[in-house]
């Protein structure tokens, strides 16, 4: 009688918990969609629009955090907000471009990770020759994915210096893993052409 | 007699008027005016002092009036007759605090009496507590590098959403294996 009460408390408990556990999660999730879902371009475009003149990447000061442009993946029907920096306070919100690296849109390698179970959750379906579009301060960049690919998540010959212009984009793999993946999906694009509003 | 008497009426007339041309500016002072100070202490940090801490001073050309400085009153407040004329109110400085004055008096704390005038005038004085000085948190500002870092780290996109989803299932599988071992005791205690 004593063990069948303690059964039931402890199960009760338990259920409770996770209950709490997956609402939790929920509220997060329906948080972080909604911050997804905002559209920051049409404010971000009249400051850009306002300082147009003096717009130039080389010695740009920036903020982690700050709201730098949209990633459009037509292939997938995926749009997202791009911000400077790739912690999670970043990647609730969107994707997150890696700060050690160049801007899009310019020659050299430009970063952009995002969450495997949101943001960037089809990007296993990105193929190559998929265009990638990229609204920034510098312009609008067309990309073209280049080839895709696996790699450790300690690999270090993806963040790197490129001749061309180059978006890789980022996230972890497998895209159902529970934990922290021991993987990145890769996707490499070339800049296409650029409808600029200044050039370097 | 009679000039005698004539004499002394004169004088008595030159007296009553003389003493009437001296007196008259004197009279004027005389014509007396009321000063009430209220005390009042705010003590919204950490201060407990209370209005008998506070010391004040009321002066007419430099020098203290008859009782100054005044202290251990509060809201009932200090109440003075005082000839009409410019009063300089001031108040002995107490550690922690600040004040102010308000009602009829300037920042500075001058009074203006003129004769049969009751003026209020009210010296607030704030705790200003212990001084807390918060570093002022900013992100910091970096220029957007012109070349790629060669052999960055890959970033780590794990959500911790997947994790808490698997968390809280994991939790209702486990009660749910509890409740059913519930019915199972129970079927062999029938048994």
């Amino acid at each position: 009688m004593m063990v069948k009460r303690i059964i039931t408390i402890l199960s009760t408990i338990i259920l409770v918990g996770g209950i709490a556990v997956i609402g939790a999660a929920g509220l997060t999730a329906h948080e972080s969609a909604i911050e997804q879902g905002r559209d920051y371009l049409p404010e971000a475009q009249k400051d850009w629009q306002a300082r147009s003149s003096e717009y130039s990447a080389v010695g740009k000061k920036i903020k982690a955090g700050e709201f730098l442009g949209t990633i459009e993946i037509p292939s997938i029907k995926r749009i997202a907000n791009i911000f400077e920096g790739t912690t999670e306070a970043e990647l609730s919100k969107g994707v997150g471009h890696f700060i050690q690296s160049v801007m899009p849109g310019v020659k050299d390698n430009s970063v952009i990770s995002g969450h495997r179970d949101t943001v960037f959750s089809n990007l296993g379906k990105v193929k190559v020759g998929a265009r990638i579009v990229v609204i920034v301060e510098s312009g609008r960049h067309v990309y073209k994915v280049e080839r895709v690919r696996i790699v450790s998540k300690d690999d270090r010959t993806v963040i790197v210096p490129t001749e061309d212009a180059i978006l890789t984009l980022s996230t972890c793999y497998p895209f159902a893993f529970i934990g922290n993946a021991p993987e990145r999906y890769i996707v490499v694009a070339k800049l296409l052409g650029s409808s600029r509003k200044s050039l370097l | 007699m009679k000039n005698r008497s004539r004499y002394s009426l004169a004088i008595a007339t030159i007296a009553f008027f003389g003493f009437g041309l001296i007196q008259s500016p004197a009279s004027a002072e005389e014509a007396s005016a009321t000063l009430n100070i209220v005390k009042l202490v705010a003590n919204t940090h950490d201060g407990t002092s209370n209005p008998s801490a506070f010391v004040i001073h009321v002066t007419r050309n430099g020098q203290e009036v008859a009782g100054s400085p005044f202290s251990g009153f509060g809201r009932t407040g200090q109440s003075l007759t005082l000839v009409p004329g410019a009063y300089i109110l001031f108040e002995d400085p107490v550690d922690k605090y600040r004040g102010e004055w308000s009602g009829d008096i300037t920042p500075g704390g001058t009074v203006t009496l003129s004769a049969g005038q009751v003026l209020t005038v009210t010296r607030t004085n704030y705790d200003i507590g212990t001084t807390i000085i918060r570093p002022v948190v900013e992100e910091p500002e970096a220029t957007v590098p012109t070349e790629t870092i060669d052999g960055g780290e890959l970033p780590n996109t794990a959500s911790p959403l997947g994790d808490s989803i698997f968390l809280g299932a994991g939790l209702i599988i486990l009660s749910v294996i509890g409740f059913g071992s519930r019915k199972i005791l129970s079927k062999r205690k029938i048994a």
